[in-house]
């Protein structure tokens, strides 16, 4: 959506684990949200998408899948801290050191700009497509 | 003497400076929250800040004892001085049932306690507080002594009808402790060339930018254009996320006359001095010398942030050298005035 896009996945976003991979993703907005906020996450590595049901998402240390954001309307996602992505499952192994195309879409839901005549929050979506060496 | 950015000409308004202008340098990782006030200090920009709760701390609304002694003794270090604090009326948090009035109440009151734990005087609301929750807000504001001002940006407009019944209830209430905060970006006579060049960038088709600019240019007010937008938009097989971008200029920018402000000037609490870039030393879509003369011969004597929006389509910019330009723009005016 803007220059802060450049923001959503860093360098050294992209770590492989024992059990998989983690992917830290950071917000497109100026300040921090309520997870409840985070209306789409979808991620694709090489242009394979990866199934939601196969992530989990850890944010000030705690884990979720990604069907119960909708219920974190009291946990906060600071604007500068990550939330981590993880992917556990053997159905696709990243290499260490290797190259991979990341792309990233996130849609946040804004709670203070209301749409419509149903005054539903607006999304504000954005979209990254990074190259990032597995760690 | 130097003396920073900070004048205030003959009693009137004084410029200041919002952390919020900073946004990318902030989101770059490369400052903590001591060495971006350190930094406004260094550049002698208006001591005078403004800041995000939920932009600049983390774990907002809660401040620890800790973090506020800290941030008290940065200023006293760095010689800041706190202006106000914005706090955000988030009523859409939970989906599919918006926060009931009390609830939006408590909301925004641990957000005035926090700004009072800090030193700030005055925090910044939103329209998505309407009147009866500021009604209910006011012995909050009275418990603490903080004055709590209502954003008037984009499209709430003095013709809102959400701003008429603040306007009244204000008018009941006669209280000092509530009022509005202008945004600069209600009284624009021109859209920045800036967000046009990044819409078209991102694929928006010339056809879809010349209607957007025949409806921001047309005389309805901003909360009507929507529906206008949404209905001929898709006439021109807008999808719906090009309308969505099309939909944040509206969100973002009015044609409110600069004299209109007149109207609520016993009740401006602080003003956001918004502006999107500087051009030969003045603001090309923004009519500052107007708005400069109509809140200091208005007798506004609060502040004016300086609240550079740039940022939202261009990294090409020092947010921290606009806004010193800015303020000299300003200060000029306001001496001239």
């Amino acid at each position: 959506m803007g220059p802060s896009d450049k923001y959503m996945l860093a360098d050294d976003s992209l770590q492989s684990t024992k059990s998989g991979f983690d992917v830290k993703v950071f917000s497109h907005w100026y300040r921090s949200l309520p997870v409840s906020s985070i209306g789409t996450l979808q991620l694709k590595i090489d242009g394979v998408k990866i199934a939601t049901d196969d992530l989990t998402i850890e944010i000030e240390g705690k884990k979720f899948g990604l069907s119960q954001l909708p219920e974190l309307y009291t946990l906060w996602w600071f604007i500068l801290d990550p939330a981590i992505m993880h992917f556990e499952s053997s159905s696709l192994q990243l290499k260490k050191g290797q190259r991979y195309q990341v792309e990233l879409e996130m849609g946040l839901l804004i709670p203070y700009v209301l749409t419509g005549k149903e005054e539903k929050p607006l999304l504000a979506s954005s979209s990254l497509s990074k190259e990032l060496i597995c760690n | 003497m130097e003396t920073g950015l900070e004048e205030v000409v003959n009693g009137g308004p004084r410029m200041g400076t919002t952390l919020y202008a900073f946004t990318l340098e902030w989101r770059s990782g490369k400052y903590t929250l001591e060495t971006m006030l350190a930094e406004v200090a260094r550049r002698k920009l208006s001591p005078v800040v403004e800041m995000v709760g939920f932009q600049s701390i983390r774990g907002f609304p809660l401040i620890s004892d800790a973090f506020a002694r800290d941030f008290r003794n940065w200023m006293d270090k760095y010689e800041l001085r706190t202006s106000s604090l914005a706090i955000n009326a988030d009523v859409a948090i939970r989906p599919g049932a918006k926060l009931t009035e009390d609830e939006t109440v408590e909301y925004l009151a641990r957000q005035v306690e926090a700004a009072a734990k800090l030193g700030f005087p005055v925090v910044r609301s939103q329209m998505t507080a309407k009147a009866p929750v500021m009604r209910k807000l006011l012995p909050v504001a009275e418990k603490y002594n903080i004055k709590i001002g209502n954003e008037l940006h984009s499209p709430y407009t003095l013709d809102h009808p959400d701003v008429i019944s603040l306007i009244n209830l204000y008018d009941e209430l006669q209280s000092p402790l509530l009022g509005f905060v202008p945004d600069f970006g209600n009284s624009m006579h021109a859209i920045p060339k800036g967000l046009l060049t990044s819409f078209s960038k991102d694929g928006i088709p010339d056809s879809l930018l010349q209607l957007i600019q025949n409806i921001w240019y047309s005389d309805m007010p901003t909360f009507e254009k929507y529906s206008l937008l949404q209905k001929e938009g898709a006439a021109l097989n807008g999808t719906p996320a090009q309308l969505g971008r099309l939909n944040m200029l509206l969100n973002l920018f009015s044609r409110q006359k600069p004299e209109r402000w007149l109207e609520v000037m016993n009740r401006i609490v602080h003003v956001h001095g918004k502006f999107y870039s500087m051009e030969n030393g003045e603001e090309p879509s923004i009519d500052y010398p107007a708005l400069m003369k109509v809140f200091k011969t208005g007798g506004y004597e609060g502040t004016i942030s300086s609240e550079w929006e740039g940022h939202l389509f261009t990294d090409e910019v020092s947010a921290f050298d606009i806004v010193k330009e800015h303020q000299t723009f300003c200060n000029r005016l306001l001496q001239s005035a």
